[in-house]
């Protein structure tokens, strides 16, 4: 290892935590830019912004075999009440990730989270 | 013959007829593609995509150093088909990547071994692995069509530098034996 090998080691570092940083800075400021999408049998909704500014409350959301409740609060969402048998959206929680999705299959009943280009892009092995 | 076959540069390789040099970047070009291969069928052992020790890097970097930068590079280029091609990825989204990381990388090891002789292996090892992160996520930048994946460049870098010290370190080893046989000046460096 020569000098010069070691300031290439040195400059990589400092470059790398320098944009480590500004990419954490320019995260936080994406991540504003979710969405909640609420669709019932394959209509849309509603689309709510999901923020932690957006109000607390309920929405309630006619599906195929009665009237599921949603419940928005704090940058996050979750299926309050739901008519389906086996309540497994509501058991899931809370989502606020981009991909996270919450799905009641018998009450046909669909909520995801979107950012601006958060779709699955590519699968790599 | 002489449209496809690498050339490998005048005054280097004294010693080897054409068809010698064949056979030597043959076997070199064989040695990468079943180092690349077993890379490819061993478990990434971190959580991060794209991430893998680059143990076919040695090969090209060895290359680099006996035969020059147009046998480095066509090394790169054919090894990364010839891995595809066995894997069952060619002309995948993951062939691409590794294309344009592999060129990338040889490209710039390279013009450092002909042009900026203070970097040892090591260095210019790291600077190659390196910049085979870049080329990927850049390929991958073209190909998603996303800015996102730009937030992932900081890892890449910083991930560049152990795996480039240790091929650079094991191509440091073998190499002067590799001089030897090829009898060229840089293959006898430290």
């Amino acid at each position: 290892m020569t000098k010069a090998d070691l300031k290439l080691i040195g400059i990589l570092i400092i470059v790398a935590l320098c944009l480590f940083g500004a990419g954490r800075w320019l995260f936080s400021a994406v991540d504003e830019g979710q969405k909640a999408v609420i669709k019932s049998c394959g209509k849309l909704v509603r689309v709510i912004d999901l923020t932690a500014n957006t109000p607390e409350q309920q929405i309630m959301v006619e599906g195929r075999l009665g009237i599921s409740i949603v419940e928005i609060g704090n940058g996050k969402i979750r299926m309050h009440d739901s008519p389906c048998p086996d309540k497994y959206c509501v058991h899931q929680g809370w989502a606020s990730v981009p991909g996270q999705a919450i799905i009641c299959v018998p009450n046909e009943v669909v909520i995801y989270i979107e950012a601006e280009d958060a779709e699955l892009d590519a699968i790599l092995r | 013959m002489r449209s496809w076959m690498p050339s490998f540069g005048k005054g280097r390789c004294v010693f080897l007829n054409r068809t010698q040099k064949l056979v030597y970047f043959s076997f070199f070009l064989t040695l990468a593609a079943v180092l690349g291969l077993l890379e490819s069928l061993l478990p990434n052992p971190l959580p991060l995509p794209g991430v893998k020790l680059g143990l076919a890097n040695i090969v090209t970097l060895l290359v680099l150093y006996v035969f020059g930068l147009k046998a480095g590079v066509s090394l790169a280029l054919l090894r990364v088909i010839f891995v595809s091609l066995l894997t069952g990825t060619f002309l995948s989204v993951g062939f691409w990547l590794s294309l344009s990381g592999g060129i990338i990388s040889a490209l710039v090891m390279g013009v450092l071994l002909r042009h900026c002789p203070v970097f040892s292996i090591v260095g210019t090892s790291i600077a190659g692995a390196v910049m085979h992160n870049l080329g990927q996520l850049a390929a991958a930048s073209l190909l998603i069509q996303t800015s996102y994946i730009f937030f992932y460049l900081p890892i890449l870098l910083l991930a560049g530098i152990p795996t480039g010290l240790i091929t650079g370190y094991i191509a440091g080893l073998l190499l002067p034996s590799l001089g030897r046989r090829f009898g060229h000046k840089t293959a006898c460096r430290k």
